[in-house]
């Protein structure tokens, strides 16, 4: 999948260096500014994403399948429920959601899951002093 | 000299010294949580346990150690590298897991973890005092010109199109500039999120790009059988064959970890691409992970210069060390060596335990370590992504940073698949930010003047070796296409 990343970096560089703009500075005692380091950055990977455009770049898609979609959308409502639910519950749901996708034996995997969530929680909240969300 | 290495072998400190490898070991290998993190965590412990000085720096350094070793044991066999440097392990040592030889490269990475750390040990007490005058030669002109030489060079070793790797490099530097700017007090590419102020955490970025693209991989083909974990033997021959990588990468890796900020990642990138020149290109195999290795031993131990003799913390790693030799009275600077040479002795004591202890303790544990990729895949997986996303959350408690992760993860995965190495994206995120700031701190000191990156022998040094080095590479390309 080269030219859609190829497609999307050209476009990222040009945003990139056109924000880039907006940074600005009073100090005297900085001659280069904010803005210099960036707009070089992104004039470089423009030139660069274009050569790539001319060298028959491939335009074959991965395998995506709904898996794929379904993890980092797993991921985005994890975010959402995490500081409610707490981490014990809301990363067995994950790691169970996840046991799924990869068609393991769900009644086994939600156990593992609860159980693994448990120990990491027990692990960084009491041993190492890292505290995770309890929630409710 | 003697009396500090005798103190070393005491029964206490030979148990402390196996304690701390063994649980550096297991917290080093959570993805994400690295030596630094490992270290920071496990020093309140340390200290607790009420010891004499020269114990507390055994534990310590035993754990740092410990801690490197389990991160290259996470970065070889799940592809998941908890520090910069251990990425460039990463290409090679993942490559070996699978072919099924993650056991061989877990015991060559042992080895030469030991060889570059013990020779390197020697290194700091021969040249300590030499070396420390060679750092404080590098002003913001000589590191602008490091970096662009470790750039330019580097960003291609990890194989494929030229090309490809100068765009992860610039990807990895645009992804160094979000965040707020010291030196204008602007923030940039945070689009008003507050989250963003400090930057994209290394940890999110490189638990993104490498563990969770890793995952997304492995669900193309969810019903796929784990292959079958074959028990490592330990061979002489493959460890002595690789005897010359490890040398060379001990020397590269002591001698750039000298330079504070950079050394560990510089180290281990160039080890492993002067190893793929020597090698004419070839292939590295089990030399691919002897080489960065060797060097982030190296350089660990390089790095202790700076601070042993200046009182300069010249890493993550090392500032953490220098807070706890504070807290039990030790105050490194120049006049440590030559008021505590006893200390001196018992650090340099510590380090060899640390590191006898630890191959002592790892080789035979090879075979427990590669079990983890007996675990079945519909289970290790779910695994995987827990440890990410605990590793991500626990940096700044923040739900912000996993969505970001995620985010990083699909970005990972397209650049995976499109032939782009990830190992680039990581050196031009590390050196980024010291790269920017040493430019514009040279601009700031001569008022504008561009001649100021060319004033000193020492920078046109590096300016005409990084164009030779661009030269030959470009020689050699023309020449095999």
């Amino acid at each position: 999948m080269e030219k859609p990343v190829a497609a999307f970096l050209s476009v990222g560089a040009l945003g990139y260096v056109w924000l880039a703009r907006g940074f600005e500075t009073g100090f005297i005692a900085d001659p280069i500014g904010p803005s210099a380091f960036p707009v070089a950055i992104g004039a470089l990977l423009l030139a660069t994403s274009v050569t790539l455009w001319t060298k028959k770049p491939s335009g074959e898609l991965p395998p995506v399948s709904w898996r794929h979609v379904a993890l980092v959308a797993g991921l985005f409502v994890y975010v959402a429920v995490l500081d409610r639910l707490g981490f014990v519950v809301a990363t067995t749901m994950l790691a169970s959601g996840v046991v799924a996708l990869f068609s393991g034996p769900i009644r086994r995997g939600v156990v593992l899951s609860f159980l693994l969530s448990l120990s990491i929680f027990v692990l960084f909240t009491y041993v190492l002093s890292i505290p995770l969300p309890r929630g409710f | 000299m003697a009396e500090g290495l005798a103190l070393a072998l005491q029964p206490l400190n030979l148990a402390l010294a196996a304690f701390g490898a063994f649980v550096g070991t297991l917290v080093g290998m959570l993805p994400g949580i690295g030596p630094i993190n490992a270290i920071a965590i496990l020093i309140p412990l340390a200290l607790a346990l009420d010891l004499p000085p020269e114990s507390v720096l055994i534990v310590l350094t035993a754990i740092y150690y410990g801690s490197q070793y389990g991160n290259s044991i996470s970065t070889i066999l799940l592809n998941v590298p908890g520090t910069a440097s251990a990425t460039v392990t990463a290409i090679d040592g993942y490559a070996l897991t699978q072919r099924g030889e993650g056991g061989s490269a877990l015991a060559m990475s042992a080895v030469a973890s030991f060889f570059g750390g013990t020779l390197s040990i020697l290194g700091l007490a021969l040249f300590a005092p030499l070396l420390s005058s060679w750092a404080l030669r590098f002003g913001p002109a000589e590191y602008f010109a490091l970096m662009v030489l470790a750039l330019s060079v580097l960003s291609s070793l990890s194989g494929g199109s030229v090309l490809k790797g100068a765009m992860a490099t610039l990807l990895g530097l645009a992804f160094a500039t979000v965040g707020f700017d010291p030196n204008s007090a602007v923030a940039r590419y945070t689009f008003g999120e507050l989250r963003l102020l400090d930057g994209v955490d290394f940890v999110v970025l490189t638990i993104g790009l490498f563990a969770i693209s890793e995952v997304l991989i492995a669900l193309e083909s969810p019903h796929a059988k784990e292959k079958p974990v074959t028990v490592h033997r330990a061979k002489l021959t493959e460890w002595f064959s690789a005897k010359g990588t490890m040398l060379r990468g001990t020397i590269i890796g002591f001698l750039v970890g000298v330079l504070p900020g950079a050394g560990g990642t510089v180290a281990s990138f160039a080890s492993y691409a002067a190893e793929k020149r020597f090698n004419n290109n070839q292939p590295l195999g089990l030399k691919g992970v002897a080489a960065p290795e060797a060097a982030n031993n190296a350089a660990s131990t390089g790095a202790m210069i700076p601070l042993l003799t200046l009182g300069v913390p010249g890493s993550g790693t090392t500032a953490v060390l220098l807070g706890a030799l504070l807290a039990i009275g030790i105050q490194p600077g120049p006049l440590f060596l030559t008021r505590h040479p006893d200390l001196f002795w018992a650090l340099v004591g510590s380090m060899i335990v640390g590191n006898v202890v630890l191959l002592a303790l790892n080789l035979p544990l090879v075979n427990v370590f590669i079990r983890i990729l007996s675990v079945p895949r519909w289970f290790l997986h779910p695994v995987i992504v827990v440890l990410s996303v605990v590793a991500v959350y626990s940096v700044n408690r923040s739900t912000f940073d996993i969505g970001l992760m995620a985010l990083l993860g699909i970005v990972g995965y397209a650049l995976r698949k499109s032939g782009f190495p990830l190992a680039p994206v990581v050196l031009g995120f590390v050196l980024g930010g010291l790269m920017e700031k040493s430019l514009r701190r040279a601009m700031a000191i001569s008022g504008g003047g561009w001649e100021i990156l060319f004033s000193s022998r020492l920078a046109v040094a590096i300016w005409v070796f990084a164009v030779l080095c661009l030269f030959a590479s470009l020689w050699r390309r023309s020449d095999r296409t």
